[in-house]
């Protein structure tokens, strides 16, 4: 999901029609535009990952029209050709192979226009773009540029030029070094020997993409000719944005212009390509999937309302899908863009008619089980976060090793818990002002490692319970294990065990069909002391059952 | 006058005593004590005075701002005149949500704004000092607890509203011997019924000709500490019930899963954004994993690469079980439907889980970097879209308690067509509940599945939070002993 502002008039404008807030409010989200919030001036729209073609006031209203039928079918790029040449060198190819271009020209800019012009760039490079790894955007003043272009791979140190933002002229490994974009992104040219570079016909300096471009093409207000680069590992991907942004700068008035990229082995390609995707789907499938019954005459109006050509022929129907749409893979996406014509609120839903029987599992079944007699017991529940951080462990004295996370958001955070008593502990050292007894448990899950599995690990419910109070003490818990194992109808044995983080003397290994399940004992007043508690502490855990 | 009333009777003053202290002096349990004053108090013998104090104490977040001062009031400290604000925050060494609560606050109070400048958001102070009333309150009730009457009632609302402070009521009681007690003590031979059947009487059958002493509702009642369930498992407890009572069949999966359950068989490509860091928590010890079904991982290649025998043309780009085999934490429980379909993928079947996931969401009061999804499938001939709807109307209705259901488009990698589920609580207007779709026919195939899959995975910790009346996420899973005895699903 992506949230982009909106200027209402403009869109409104844009749209061609009135339409009022409510109206917008209700009508939007049926295409894939969640209203976020509206004002008399702004809206924010919340949009799905699969359309960066609604990441522009132009893009949404250009599908809300289609949805209100104030327009139908794909709409055409109506593309001249600008005489102008990208010659690419093979050295790109192991770096950055791709490039596509259009040259736009007549554009008005007004008020506000190029803060929105830079948002669907920004998204673009974000969702589409991968963060420009996958597609980067160069827009440029066509006026200060001369054809013919150079698209090739130089090494770091080779060239320098005015990067945008600055005043001095640096070399490309300065850039990445010192300059705030290239620092950002200096990972999409990681490992490589080259950098990619594109220069005009005086050899002058265009971008250096997916970092930066020149000072010296900058886009103001005052213009009014577009030279645009787009750069990418995927020739399809970098395709569709140049489609993407054509249109909408279409949509504003302006007329596009081909360029002609000339790759390796003289292989000549005009962009943007604008050969629109033939896909078909069979008009009985689409109703089976949908469970309704329509016409294929009528599947063909609404993919027309998604801005979809469509015919019917045969069983079929056979569509062209517009070239700034890049999220058809099979025929269900089809089936999907009928059914938001249709209305995704117009469908009855219908009741559910298949027989099954229903049962919980039976690791709920014995996790209720010993809730139920350690509630008994007189313990009162807590469910505690399964995340948690080593120092928590480690005031706990705990042995096992834990799940580590690479990115946690804080080192609070950082990893998952092999036993539950830590943070059952942690739990009471925040309850000190409260009224004692304190006799707290949790039956829930723990991670612990366990190599040679398909994880390295094994996720586990134990049933961990504390008793504090004044005269908390080894017999005490013992007592309720008991009655909770017997409850359980589990035989077990207890085997004197020396222990870090009990009492000496007083803690056992709880063993079951001859394996270390658990233990139980009392708290060793060091622990207590790092938790900051002055109440004894009587503890025990086992493992109830694996997660299977 | 039974043996214990006289006991009492005799042992109570003629001013007023507190009923706890004269317990303890008398060598009874409190319970005890007020049961059998309960009988003399009808007799008028003694005379209860009923004093209800009300006390402030500081919630756990309180008593970390006790300890370092609130968030707003250090922001404030580590400004000086004006400074960027991402300075300033870093310089009041603020973390997490504090940063927030700081803004929010200081802008409140009026403290200081936030002005834009060259894209850059700047904090200036509007006020020299700033009042620092409720840090004296949370001062005074310190880490025990403070009588309310001795407070600012005006700041006492604002800390509460905070959720910094807790206000509890304590009901004491006094006693004292009366006139008419004290005669009835010196007419110990006067009797005035049973105050406690014993065994004993029950032998000799001596209560039938005595009246039992009745008892004030009042002094009845004497808190107790029991052992409960937790009231959020509850919440869980009821919804797996629910969905077993329709006939779902409840499934587990591990926490740790490798990227290949959570992403790749869920036709995930490997460059999707939600792989990235940024969304989801990645394991650094132990790193990686290991697939164990073969076919499945030569399927999942295909689908990803070509779209296998579906008629797709897949993501095209090679796929690398190197980045398949690396460990994360769950982040969706459609990894635990994909695992139950692998398991067995033949009609007809109904699957539930509710399930732990994790993502490095920012952490506020409705996001934490853990939470719970309730996740379900249904596999059969013939499923449609408007089942589909079907079913999620119906949990929407049934099992949020919701009085309308309405859908929307969506977008999710794994399924076609995607929906999302609206539900219209009521008091809270249309909230988002959660997504839904059918199985792609990519993932389908790669896991042997011939008919079309239903699938959904609801948010159940923000109905949950509506359904118990918790406003901040963190709650739900509270380690305050005192919620979690006063609080009831």
């Amino acid at each position: 999901m992506v949230t982009i502002s909106v200027r209402k008039k403009d869109f409104l404008k844009l749209v061609g029609k009135h339409v009022s807030d409510k109206e917008l409010e209700e009508t939007l989200p049926l295409i894939k535009c969640a209203v976020e919030g509206i004002t008399e001036e702004e809206m924010a729209l919340e949009i799905t990952g699969d359309r960066p073609d609604l990441l522009s006031s132009e893009g949404v209203a250009r599908a809300l029209k289609g949805f209100l039928g104030m327009e139908k079918g794909a709409p055409k790029l109506r593309l001249k050709k600008s005489g102008m040449k990208i010659m690419v060198e093979r050295s790109v190819e192991p770096v950055r192979p791709f490039v596509v271009s259009a040259v736009v020209k007549g554009i008005e800019i007004t008020g506000g226009y190029i803060k929105g012009l830079m948002q669907l760039q920004e998204k673009l490079h974000l969702t589409h773009g991968r963060k420009r790894r996958k597609v980067a955007i160069g827009i440029h003043n066509l006026d200060v540029l001369t054809g013919d272009f150079v698209y090739k791979a130089v090494l770091p140190e080779e060239i320098e030029f005015v990067p945008l933002g600055k005043h001095t002229k640096m070399n490309l490994k300065e850039i990445l070094e010192k300059h705030e974009k290239g620092r950002e992104y200096a990972f999409t040219l990681e490992g490589k020997q080259l950098y990619p570079i594109i220069l005009d016909g005086k050899g002058e300096v265009v971008s250096f993409p997916p970092i930066i471009n020149n000072s010296l093409t900058v886009v103001t207000e005052e213009t009014r000719n577009f030279f645009l680069d787009l750069t990418g590992e995927n020739f399809d991907a970098v395709n569709v944005a140049l489609n993407i942004l054509c249109h909408d700068f279409q949509d504003r008035g302006a007329s596009i212009e081909s360029v002609e990229v000339i790759y390796p082995n003289n292989r000549i390609i005009e962009t943007p390509v604008v050969k629109e995707t033939a896909m078909r789907v069979g008009f009985e499938e689409a109703n089976k999937m949908l469970g309704i019954h329509l016409k294929a005459l009528e599947m063909v109006e609404l993919l027309k309302k998604q801005r979809i050509d469509a015919v019917a022929e045969g069983g079929w129907v056979n569509t062209k899908i517009p070239c700034y749409r890049g999220d058809f893979l099979h025929p269900v996406d089809l089936i999907e863009e009928i059914a938001i014509g249709y209305g995704f609120n117009n469908f009855e839903p219908l009741a559910p008619r298949i027989f099954t029987k229903g049962s919980a599992s039976t690791l709920t079944v014995l996790v209720n089980k010993a809730r139920d007699l350690a509630i008994g017991a007189g313990f009162l529940e807590t469910h505690t976060y399964v995340i948690t951080n080593e120092n928590t462990l480690r005031k706990a004295k705990t042995s096992e090793k834990p799940v580590i996370i690479s990115n946690p958001v804080s080192l609070d955070l950082n990893c998952l818990r092999p036993r539950i008593t830590p943070i059952l502990l942690e739990a009471l050292s925040k309850n000190t002002h409260n009224d004692y007894p304190q006799r707290v448990f949790e039956a829930g899950e723990v991670v612990v490692l366990k190599e040679g599995t398909e994880t390295e690990t094994q996720t586990q419910f134990n049933l961990a319970a504390v008793s504090a109070h004044a005269e908390a003490n080894f017999s005490e818990i013992v007592s309720a294990l008991d009655a909770i194992m017997k409850g359980l109808r589990r035989k077990y044995e207890l085997k004197k065990t020396k222990k870090e983080r009990f009492i000496e003397g007083r803690c056992a290994e709880i063993i079951e069909g001859g394996r270390v399940g658990g233990e139980v004992g009392e708290v060793h007043p060091l622990v207590l002391k790092e938790f900051g508690l002055t109440m004894p502490c009587a503890s025990f855990e086992f493992k109830l059952k694996e997660v299977e | 006058m039974n043996e214990r009333e006289s006991r009492v009777l005799s042992a109570l003053k003629t001013h007023f005593e507190k009923a706890d202290a004269a317990a303890e002096r008398i060598g009874m349990s409190y319970s005890a004590l007020m049961s059998v004053v309960s009988g003399l108090e009808r007799d008028k013998f003694v005379e209860v005075r009923k004093e209800s104090r009300k006390f402030a104490s500081l919630t756990p977040e309180g008593r970390e701002y006790l300890e370092r001062g609130l968030p707003e009031k250090r922001l404030f400290e580590a400004v000086g005149n004006e400074m960027g604000l991402r300075e300033a925050i870093e310089k009041a060494g603020l973390v997490g949500t504090e940063k927030t609560i700081a803004l929010q606050w200081i802008i409140k109070k009026g403290w200081a704004k936030i002005e834009k400048r060259d894209g850059k958001s700047y904090l200036k102070l509007l006020v020299s000092k700033s009042r620092v009333a409720e840090e004296k309150t949370i001062e005074l009730i310190g880490g025990e607890r403070e009588e309310l009457k001795k407070l600012n009632q005006e700041e006492l609302n604002e800390l509460t509203s905070r959720g910094l402070v807790r206000v509890s009521e304590e009901r004491a009681f006094h006693l004292r011997i009366c006139g008419k007690g004290e005669k009835a003590l010196r007419e110990e031979k006067t009797d005035s019924g049973i105050s406690q059947l014993t065994p004993e009487m029950l032998k000799s059958g001596k209560w039938a000709a005595k009246k039992f002493r009745e008892y004030s509702l009042e002094t009845a009642v004497v808190p107790l500490k029991i052992g409960k369930k937790q009231f959020y498992l509850e919440f869980l407890s009821e919804i797996k019930e629910k969905l077993v009572g329709i006939g779902f069949r409840e499934a587990h999966g591990p926490l740790v899963e490798t990227e290949f359950w959570n992403m790749d068989v869920l036709f995930m490509a490997q460059d999707h954004p939600a792989r990235e860091v940024h969304d989801i928590f990645k394991v650094r010890e132990p790193e990686n994993g290991r697939i164990l079904d073969k076919t499945l991982k030569e399927r999942v290649y295909a689908s990803h690469k070509h779209g296998g025998k579906t008629g797709s043309t897949g993501w095209g780009y090679e796929w690398n079980a190197e980045i398949a085999v690396r460990l994360v934490l769950r982040s969706q429980t459609t990894a635990v439907s994909a695992r139950e379909l692998a398991k067995d993928p033949n009609p007809p079947q109904r699957v539930f889980a509710v399930g732990k996931c994790f993502r490095p969401d920012q952490i506020d009061w409705a996001h934490f970097v853990e939470f719970n999804q309730c996740e379900g499938i249904v596999v059969d001939e013939g499923m449609t879209f408007r089942e589909l709807l079907g079913y999620l109307r119906s949990f929407a209705i049934d099992i949020a308690g919701a009085e309308d259901a309405k859908f929307r488009p969506s977008y999710f990698p794994f399924t076609e067509p995607s929906v999302e589920l609206l539900a219209k609580i009521p008091g809270r207007g249309w909230i988002e509940v959660g997504g839904a779709g059918m199985f792609r026919p990519e993932m389908l195939e790669a896991l042997g599945v011939e008919v079309p899959v239903l699938a959904w995975g609801l948010g159940i910790d923000r109905l949950a939070m509506i359904k118990l009346g918790v406003k901040d996420i963190r709650h739900l899973l509270t380690q305050d002993i005192e919620m979690l005895r006063s609080k009831s699903y």
